[in-house]
């Protein structure tokens, strides 16, 4: 059956050897009643945003509306914007591209608007690192670390989070004499770098201009710095992110600060000496949650005050994206170890876990800045700073940072997708995983088939033993029943041998079968007594009902017939054992001129009138029918002329053995007639 | 691919996928599921119930696994068809879901096997006994392709949205699929 099987006679051949099953009645139910608690449950319940199909129109518009997703956790509203899926769905719709054709054209799409429109969007946003975004709000800050100081991010925001003024780092060197560094700095950085001495530690949420803080004191001005720190972070309000104000954080030029006591402010370092190395801050920042704390907190609430303020603390608990730009890489210590790693690391133990499964997902990835010994502060921005590198790090700045958001454009598409268990979605875990097993023994033992095969004949036993049980019960009516009356009608002669047979066979058969000895008793006792007395009995009583006596005629032989004379006369028939009413008498040879007439009482009327070519006997026969039996007889009439008045003289009863009535009967109504 | 949201037979004409609009009466069949329609519910439970049955109960050669699956199929179904966009036809996303699904039965059963009981019950005929021997001789995703395509009843392109495979390539696999199942018949007949 294998010859070049076309499609036709494949799909026959699977449905004929794989039939569809029926689905078990009470499954179905229970399994109905299931799906609708469970939809009662979840569906029911929740009302439907709206609904995600996409539009039957071949032209659809680029504005269409895409679900929501699953809500996130942290009641993050995903305020993805709805047009770019609606031109994922244009270009899906109208180029049939698969959504990952589709999410590469729109990627190239938007590198080609980048590239040709970038300069008048990003304006002078740095250009090496491309910005990340993340979903919500977010912050892309920049932040130049200097020299001769450490650079403490975390301090600051955990020391912000009420919302105080906590912490203002004085500058120890200016950051106008950054523009040496490779990175671009933000154009509030480059204020803030006109700004001598301040501790430019500025959080603008949102399109703020960086805010110098003077620091209040004395600065040293350092000369450029070795590196700079570049976090950014834009702001994701379900617009274009590129026409977004990035906003920056600028951790500019920072002076060595001390600290105060207890309300975690510092002050400005108007001594210019370095910080000392022993300053916690480095090993606070790594055990310092950055991203979650105060979900409570919203940029609206975020003082704009020149309180040094990470916009992660006041944004929603969005993972924190850091840019890190190192302005020069080269540069390396003394010992020739880099200064600035970059080395992934373990998620640090906050208390609160990262927001969202993205958080989960994503790596963090820490940032060990190394700064620089502050011994040499007065380097010029045309020297290398690489000569005053140690390898004692001071700072430590952790970021989080989502690859998968990163690497592509839409990063809400692709993180719809591998939450929803859309096709898309499942085909990953299937694609990988081993879904069946390899070892599938099928059918090759074949066992079962002989069991069902003998299990089959199973069913046709009981009937055969619910037969013979009816068997056994029948018989013993049926013998007991069937030598009696015919016993009783067989009368005659030829009864005598009926019985016999038909009460020794009829009950021995079945007294052999039936277990039960009263069956067994019953029928032999009647088979053989009684018959044998009432077949020798009843013959001689029961002959005498059943023989029939024939009618006789009882009257004499008629008269003779004269010409042209009326005739008539009376035949009488008697029964012998029967009324004379049950008689019926006819001729059965009509003469010309005489009619008979059946008087129904056992009489025969003759009569008509002859002429003269009548004269002569006329013979003819009659019968007589009583129940059970007929007698037939002719009768002869003789006719004569009325001058002559000559008769035939014979006997007129030609029957044989009959004898001529005694008497002659009397002439009533034919006077003509004469013996 | 055509959209569709009941069972249907087999697209013999496989030729290229048609256009992926849906009609109005699917979306509005979606509508209503999405909605927790209760008589939309109990309508695609009995309509897709029987055909996901079968299909489990070949996939998992076990009736009562079987029904534990289609339980678990039709309770992620239940909550995952918010958010389900439409931009595959509820075929594929269904049986994408008892696919994934039948993968997570066999990752946590054990490997002992029961004979089916569509061969150990019914009385198979020789040639039902060849196919199954046939189909059995063939790797997993050539026989997930054969009962999707033939016993299932699915289209190429949704079959290849189920594996996750492009048109070409799943229709690439099914030819050669059908030329390995013919010799396997062949082998079996032997």
């Amino acid at each position: 059956m294998a010859d070049n099987l076309n499609e036709q006679e494949l799909q026959a051949l699977f449905r004929k050897h794989l039939p569809m099953k029926q689905l078990p009645t009470d499954f179905a139910e229970q399994l109905k009643k299931q799906v609708l608690a469970e939809v009662a449950t979840t569906l029911a319940s929740k009302p439907v945003a709206s609904v995600t199909t996409p539009e039957p129109s071949p032209a659809p518009t680029p504005t269409l509306e895409r679900a929501p997703q699953r809500p996130l956790p942290h009641s993050v509203a995903r305020t993805q914007p709805a047009t770019r899926i609606g031109w994922l769905e244009w270009l899906r719709g109208s180029f049939r591209l698969t959504p990952s054709m589709a999410t590469a054209g729109a990627l190239v799409m938007v590198l080609c608007l980048v590239i040709v429109f970038g300069d008048q969007w990003l304006g002078n946003l740095p250009q090496p690192g491309n910005p990340r975004r993340v979903d919500g709000p977010s912050i892309i800050s920049s932040a130049t670390v200097t020299s001769t100081t450490a650079v403490s991010v975390a301090p600051t925001i955990a020391a912000t989070l009420d919302g105080t003024p906590t912490e203002s780092t004085a500058p120890s060197t200016s950051a106008s004499d950054n523009t040496p560094t490779p990175t671009p700095v933000a154009p509030a950085q480059s204020n803030s770098a006109a700004a001598p001495e301040t501790a430019v530690v500025v959080a603008q949420p949102e399109g703020r201009t960086i805010t110098p803080v003077p620091s209040g004191g004395s600065v040293t001005p350092l000369s450029d710095p070795p590196f700079t720190l570049t976090p950014n972070v834009w702001t994701n309000d379900g617009n274009n992110p590129f026409a977004a104000t990035p906003t920056a954080v600028s951790i500019a030029p920072v002076p060595p600060t001390r600290q105060s006591s207890a309300s975690g402010t510092t002050m400005p370092n108007t001594s210019g000496e370095p910080v000392p190395t022993t300053t916690p801050r480095p090993s606070t920042v790594g055990a310092t949650p950055l991203p979650t704390a105060q979900p409570g907190l919203d940029r609206a609430t975020t003082p704009t005050t020149d309180v040094i303020r990470r916009p992660l603390a006041t944004a929603t608990p969005t993972p924190l994206i850091v840019q890190l730009t190192v302005a020069s890489p080269t540069r390396t210590s003394s010992n020739g170890v880099p200064n600035s790693t970059v080395t992934p690391f373990e998620p640090s133990p906050s208390p609160t876990p990262p927001p969202t499964s993205t958080a989960t997902a994503t790596p963090t990835v820490g940032v060990t800045v190394l700064p620089w010994r502050t011994n040499t502060p007065t380097v010029t921005p045309t020297d290398e700073p690489t000569a005053t590198a140690t390898d004692e790090p001071t700072a430590t700045v952790m970021a989080t940072v989502p690859p998968t958001e990163t690497a592509t454009p839409e990063p809400s598409a692709t993180a719809t997708r591998m939450a929803s268990p859309t096709p898309t979605n499942t085909r990953r875990p299937t694609r990988t995983a081993t879904p069946l097993p390899t070892s599938t023994p099928l059918p090759t033992n074949t066992p079962r088939p002989t069991a069902t095969d003998t299990a089959t004949f199973v069913p046709t036993l009981p009937p055969t033993f619910t037969a013979t049980a009816t068997a056994t019960d029948t018989p013993a009516p049926t013998a007991t029943d069937t030598p009696m009356p015919t016993a009783t009608n067989t009368s005659e002669p030829t009864a005598t041998n009926t019985l016999a047979p038909t009460a020794t066979n009829t009950p021995l058969p079945t007294a052999t079968d039936t277990p039960q000895p009263t069956a067994t008793n019953t029928p032999l006792p009647t088979a053989t007594n009684t018959p044998l007395p009432t077949a020798t009995d009843t013959p001689q009583p029961t002959a005498t009902p059943t023989i029939n006596a024939t009618p006789v005629i009882s009257s004499g032989p008629p008269d003779p017939a004269t010409v042209d004379i009326f005739y008539s006369y009376t035949i009488t028939a008697t029964d012998p054992d029967g009324p004379p009413s049950e008689l019926s008498i006819k001729a059965i040879e009509e003469i010309g001129w005489l009619s008979t007439e059946d008087l129904k009482n056992g009489e025969l009327k003759l009569f008509g009138t002859p002429s003269i070519t009548d004269i002569g006997i006329h013979r003819f026969k009659i019968q007589i029918f009583d129940a059970f039996a007929m007698t037939e007889q002719e009768i002869e009439v003789t006719v004569q002329s009325a001058v002559t008045g000559s008769s035939t003289g014979e006997n007129p009863y030609s029957t044989n053995g009959e004898q001529p009535p005694a008497e002659n009967p009397t002439p009533t109504e034919t006077p003509t007639v004469t013996n | 691919m055509s959209r569709r949201y009941f069972p249907k037979q087999p697209q013999l004409n496989n030729a290229e996928p048609s256009e992926s609009h849906a009609t109005p009466h699917d979306a509005l069949f979606l509508q209503r599921l999405q909605a927790g329609d209760q008589l939309a519910w109990s309508t695609l439970v009995e309509e897709w119930g029987p055909r996901l049955y079968n299909y489990l109960v070949y996939n998992t050669r076990c009736e009562e696994d079987a029904q534990d699956v289609l339980s678990e199929t039709l309770m992620g179904l239940v909550q995952s068809i918010r958010s389900f966009d439409g931009n595959v036809t509820l075929a594929t996303f269904i049986y994408s879901i008892a696919y994934r699904k039948v993968a997570d039965y066999w990752r946590r059963s054990p490997q002992t096997v029961e004979l089916p009981a569509s061969l150990s019950v019914a009385g198979p005929s020789l040639a039902g006994i060849e196919l199954a021997e046939a189909l059995d001789e063939l790797p997993e995703l050539a026989q997930q392709v054969l009962l999707l395509r033939y016993h299932v009843g699915l289209s190429v392109a949704e079959i290849a949205d189920i594996l996750g495979r492009s048109y070409k390539a799943t229709e690439s696999l099914l030819s050669r699929v059908r030329s390995q199942f013919q010799h396997a018949i062949v082998g079996a007949e032997a």
